[in-house]
C-alpha cells in the first residue's frame, strides 16, 4: 500500500518539479549516449456514465512515463517504465544490436509495431494531441481487443527510396497475450502471472515520403493465437481459444500546420473449442485530423468507427468498446515542453452512449 | 520660395571619404554573417550530404568507416538557432522537439547536446573527432583547430 501511494503521488509532484526547471533548451548534456527522459501527466475527467474513480487507466489522474536509453558501439538498452494513479509496470525493455545503420534487432518486451498510434506514442501522453487513445489502440489492461505488448524479437529496417523517400519493415515475434479474466495478459516483466502465452506476430511495412521525416503510409499484420484462461470468459466465449488475424492499413502525414493520421484495422477471429469453431469479424478505425494555429494552440478532432462489432462476441468481453465515437479539443504549448489540453467527446459503446470533458496537463522533462 | 542649403567642399569629401570607410567594412560584415559546419581538424570527414546532416542533428549517429559521427547543437545565439532549424533540419521548432522526443520513444535516441557557451561548444568539437556542430564563420576562421566542411547559410 504505501509502494502504491508513493508511486501515486510521485506525478504530481512533478508540476512543482517544472516551475523550478529553468525555460531554455540549454542544458548541456555531457552523456549523448545514455537518455532519461519523464513522460508526466495530470487530468481531470468528467463523464455523464463514469463512476468516480472508474476502471479505466486512461482515467487515471496522474501519469508518469519514464523513458530510458543508453547506447555502445552498435548495441543498446532501452526501457519503459510506466506509472498511473492505477498501477506501474515496466511497459518496454529492450536490448538492440544495430549491425548496419538503420536495421536493429531488439530482443525483449516491445510494443508491437502493428499499432500505428501506440508505436508513435507509446505511453507518455505528451505527443499525443488528443487526451485519450482510440478505442481500437487500447492497451491489454485497459480493454484492448489487439495484444499490442510482444515479448522476443523485433527487427527494424530502414532504406533510402531515392535522394528522399524511404522504406521502413518491421517484424516483431515473441509471446502474445492469453485472455484473463479482464483483460489480455502479456508477458509481464516484473510480476510472474500465469503462463500460457502463445506466439504472435506483427508487421509493418511503411512508405516515408520523406526518409527522416514524420510522415509515412503502409500496411499492417498482426496474428496472435491467444488461449482462453478464464472459466467465465471461456463460457462467453464459447471458445477455449482465440485465433486473431489483423489486417491494416494507415496514413500518418504531417504536413505543417496540418498533421492527419487515418488507421483503418480488420480483424479475423477463429473461436475455437474441442471440435468446433465460431468465425467472426470486425472492421475498427479512426481519422484524426490536427490543425496548428497562432500562439501555440492546436485544434484538433477525431471521429472513431467499427463495423459488426456490436455482433461480435470477442469485442462484447468489452462492454466500454467505442462502436462510434467523436470527439474535439484544444492543446496550447504554454511553455517549453508543456501543454494544457481540453478535450469534449461523444461516444457510444457496447452498453450505451457516454459524453466525456477532460482538461489534460502533460510535459516532458527534462 | 526655394532656398538651397549650401554643402561646403570639405563636407562633401569628408561624405565620400565615410562612404569609401564603410565600403569594405560592409564586406568583412558579410563575411561575419555567414553560418558554417565545422569539425575537428583532426576528423577524416571531408563533406556530409543534406540526409546525413538530418540524420545527424536528429540524434542518429553516422557511420564512416569506424568513426561515428554525432552532432552538437550551438545554442548561443537565438538567430543561429534559426538558421539551424531552417537551413540543417528544415523543421518548425514544434515539429524538430517532436521529431526528437519520437525518436527517443521509439529507439531510445538521444537527442543531440545543446551547448549554450559558443566556447564550450567548439572546444568540444575541437577535441572530438566525431564531433559535427555549426557556428559563426568569424569563430572558427584561421584556427587551426578546426575544418569548415561547407558554409550552411550565409547573409
Amino acid at each position: 500500500m504505501a509502494i502504491r501511494l508513493k508511486f501515486a503521488l510521485a506525478p504530481a509532484l512533478f508540476p512543482l518539479f517544472a516551475v523550478c526547471m529553468p525555460p531554455a533548451v540549454m542544458a548541456e548534456h555531457t552523456h549523448p549516449e545514455g537518455n532519461l527522459l519523464f513522460f508526466v501527466s495530470g487530468q481531470a475527467h468528467h463523464g455523464s456514465d463514469v463512476e468516480p474513480g472508474g476502471e479505466h487507466l486512461e482515467d487515471a489522474w496522474g501519469r508518469a512515463d519514464i523513458v530510458f536509453s543508453a547506447s555502445r558501439d552498435r548495441w543498446r538498452l532501452f526501457g519503459e517504465y510506466s506509472l498511473t494513479t492505477k498501477e506501474h509496470d515496466l511497459e518496454r525493455f529492450q536490448i538492440g544490436f544495430e549491425p548496419i545503420s538503420d536495421s536493429i534487432l531488439w530482443l525483449g518486451r516491445f510494443h508491437q509495431p502493428a499499432s500505428v498510434w501506440n508505436t508513435e506514442h507509446h505511453h507518455g501522453r505528451y505527443l499525443q494531441t488528443a487526451v485519450t487513445r482510440p478505442s481500437i489502440e487500447l492497451w491489454e489492461d485497459d480493454g484492448g481487443l489487439i495484444p499490442q505488448h510482444l515479448s522476443g524479437a523485433l527487427l527494424e529496417v530502414g532504406h533510402p527510396l531515392g535522394h528522399k523517400a524511404g522504406l521502413q519493415f518491421s517484424l516483431g515475434v515473441g509471446y502474445g497475450s492469453p485472455l484473463g479474466a479482464n483483460e489480455l495478459q502479456p508477458v509481464d516483466l516484473l510480476n510472474r502471472i500465469g503462463g500460457g502465452h502463445r506466439l504472435s506476430s506483427a508487421a509493418r511495412l511503411a512508405f516515408l515520403p520523406s526518409y527522416l521525416g514524420s510522415s509515412s503510409l503502409g500496411l499492417l499484420y498482426g496474428r496472435h493465437d491467444m488461449p482462453v484462461r478464464d472459466p467465465l470468459v471461456e463460457s462467453r466465449l464459447g471458445a477455449s481459444d482465440v485465433r486473431q488475424s489483423v489486417y491494416g492499413a494507415y496514413v500518418n502525414l504531417t504536413a505543417e500546420p496540418w498533421h492527419v493520421i487515418a488507421v483503418g484495422y480488420y480483424l479475423d477471429l477463429a473461436l475455437r473449442d474441442t471440435g468446433a469453431q465460431r468465425d467472426e469479424s470486425l472492421a475498427a478505425g479512426y481519422v484524426q485530423v490536427d490543425r496548428e494555429l497562432p500562439r501555440h494552440l492546436t485544434l484538433f478532432v477525431r471521429h472513431e468507427d467499427t463495423a459488426r462489432a456490436a455482433d461480435s462476441r470477442y469485442a462484447s468481453l468489452r462492454q466500454d468498446f467505442v462502436l462510434h465515437g467523436n470527439l474535439a479539443g484544444l492543446r496550447w504549448d504554454y511553455a517549453h515542453r508543456q501543454a494544457l489540453t481540453i478535450e469534449l467527446g461523444r461516444v457510444i459503446e457496447l452498453h450505451g452512449a457516454l459524453s466525456e470533458a477532460r482538461l489534460q496537463w502533460s510535459a516532458v522533462f527534462p | 520660395m526655394e532656398r538651397s542649403i549650401p554643402v561646403r567642399p570639405w563636407a562633401q569629401s569628408a561624405l565620400v571619404l565615410t562612404l569609401l570607410w564603410l565600403a569594405p567594412r560592409s564586406d568583412a560584415q558579410h563575411s561575419a554573417d555567414r553560418v558554417v559546419l565545422v569539425a575537428s581538424a583532426a576528423s577524416t570527414i571531408e563533406s556530409l550530404d543534406a540526409v546525413d546532416l538530418r540524420r545527424l542533428f536528429l540524434g542518429i549517429p553516422v557511420l564512416r568507416g569506424a568513426v561515428s559521427y554525432h552532432a552538437l547543437r550551438n545554442g548561443s545565439d537565438e538567430r543561429l538557432r534559426q538558421i539551424f532549424l531552417q537551413n540543417l533540419v528544415s523543421m518548425s521548432e514544434s515539429n524538430y522537439e517532436r521529431r526528437l522526443l519520437a525518436l527517443a520513444l521509439e529507439q531510445g535516441r538521444a537527442s543531440p547536446p545543446v551547448y549554450a557557451d559558443q566556447g564550450r561548444l567548439l572546444a568540444a568539437v575541437a577535441a572530438d573527432p566525431g564531433a559535427i556542430s555549426y557556428a559563426w564563420e568569424s569563430a572558427v576562421l584561421r584556427d587551426g583547430r578546426y575544418k569548415i566542411l561547407r558554409v550552411i547559410w550565409e547573409n
